[in-house]
């Protein structure tokens, strides 16, 4: 079963992860915050086919341009812990994206802190540095995937700025 | 006034040599060049502790805007290095939580500043050995942003004594990126 990608702050799992099997710290909690009882995840295709599309699609969202730190987990722990995982589109500039979006659905505070054990004992830490989201970004606005019109302003501020696009219409 | 990072209590730190001569003198060096008025301290520091009093209790999420995100380029704009020594003073002091210092740190790194550039870049190089992994990766965050060439031999010495594997890692890779 593919990998399911959800986006955190690695500082908050450092302490959880110097103290494997002792109780979990409450931070990595943080992580996981819900809507509607709905936590936010990508289902990351076979061989991270679709990985850099992921971490484009989150970096498209963000209000300025910074480092992405995520966490990938095997979707059958998630599965076995009762869990239902449903697609739902992806709000994200990057169209095709969308459809890699999931939800874990109908969950219980109790389940949350299953879910964080599971990433804390399965869960493959990976980073993308500003430079490498600042590098991506560029790429996909290069390639005509992403419109550059679509990102926050301090983003869209920070690639005219390195001359990786063109400055906005009216700058 | 100067940063005066000299006076730290050794106790508050991992161990009591954090701090080698080298980079100690560069502080005092950098922070001499940025000399600035007693007033402007003064402003600076009730500004800034103006702002930290008013950051509301919340979880801070890379790329979502936050009061810090737009306090502390402000703060640097207006008071230059004096906003600079003040976070420093307070750093000191241990009077702000290490969640939010380390949001600060991360975004000292990325004020676009070029008079402020050394006492951050000092600043930042000292925060990596401080004993809270959330700081340190935050220095380690802002070095990066800075893309100051000479934080590499810090960040791989503290690499080397970092216990953490997903911090080592971490510094590793800005090392990496900052000397490739």
């Amino acid at each position: 079963m593919a990998p399911l990608l959800r986006k955190v702050r690695h500082n908050r799992w450092y302490a959880a992860l110097s103290s494997r099997g002792q109780p979990l710290p409450a931070d990595p909690v943080g992580d996981l915050g819900t809507t509607d009882n709905s936590l936010s995840v990508w289902q990351v295709l076979t061989n991270d086919t679709n990985l850099e599309d992921i971490v484009v699609a989150i970096a498209a969202t963000l209000d300025y341009l910074t480092n992405i730190d995520v966490v990938l987990v095997d979707e059958q722990p998630i599965r076995h812990l009762g869990i239902k995982v449903e697609p739902t589109q992806g709000r994200t500039p990057l169209r095709r994206a969308t459809g890699y979006h999931r939800h874990l659905v109908q969950l219980r505070a109790q389940t949350l802190l299953e879910i964080a054990e599971v990433i804390r004992n399965q869960g493959d830490f990976r980073d993308f540095s500003e430079k490498e989201v600042r590098q991506l970004l560029a790429r996909y606005i290069s390639e005509g995937s992403l419109n550059p019109s679509e990102l926050k302003d301090r983003v869209k501020e920070h690639l005219e700025s390195r001359n990786l696009i063109p400055p906005s219409p009216g700058a | 006034m100067s940063i005066c990072l000299a006076r730290a209590d050794a106790a508050t730190r991992r161990d009591s040599n954090v701090i080698d001569f080298q980079t100690e003198h560069q502080l005092r060096e950098s922070s001499v060049s940025t000399a600035t008025t007693q007033h402007e301290s003064l402003e600076a520091d009730l500004e800034l502790r103006r702002t930290l009093n008013s950051v509301p209790d919340e979880l801070f999420e890379d790329g979502v805007e936050n009061e810090l995100s737009r306090a502390i380029p402000r703060l640097v704009a207006r008071f230059g290095a004096a906003a600079v020594e003040a976070i420093a003073r307070l750093y000191l002091g241990r009077m702000v939580p290490r969640d939010i210092m380390s949001e600060v740190l991360r975004w000292l790194g990325r004020v676009e500043d070029e008079a402020t550039c050394e006492a951050r870049f000092w600043f930042l190089i000292y925060c990596l050995r401080d004993d809270s992994p959330a700081v340190r990766s935050a220095a380690a965050l802002g070095l990066a942003s800075l893309e100051d060439v000479r934080a590499v031999p810090y960040l791989r010495r503290e690499a080397g004594a970092e216990s953490i594997g997903l911090l080592r890692c971490r510094l590793e890779k800005v090392a990496n990126e900052l000397g490739a």
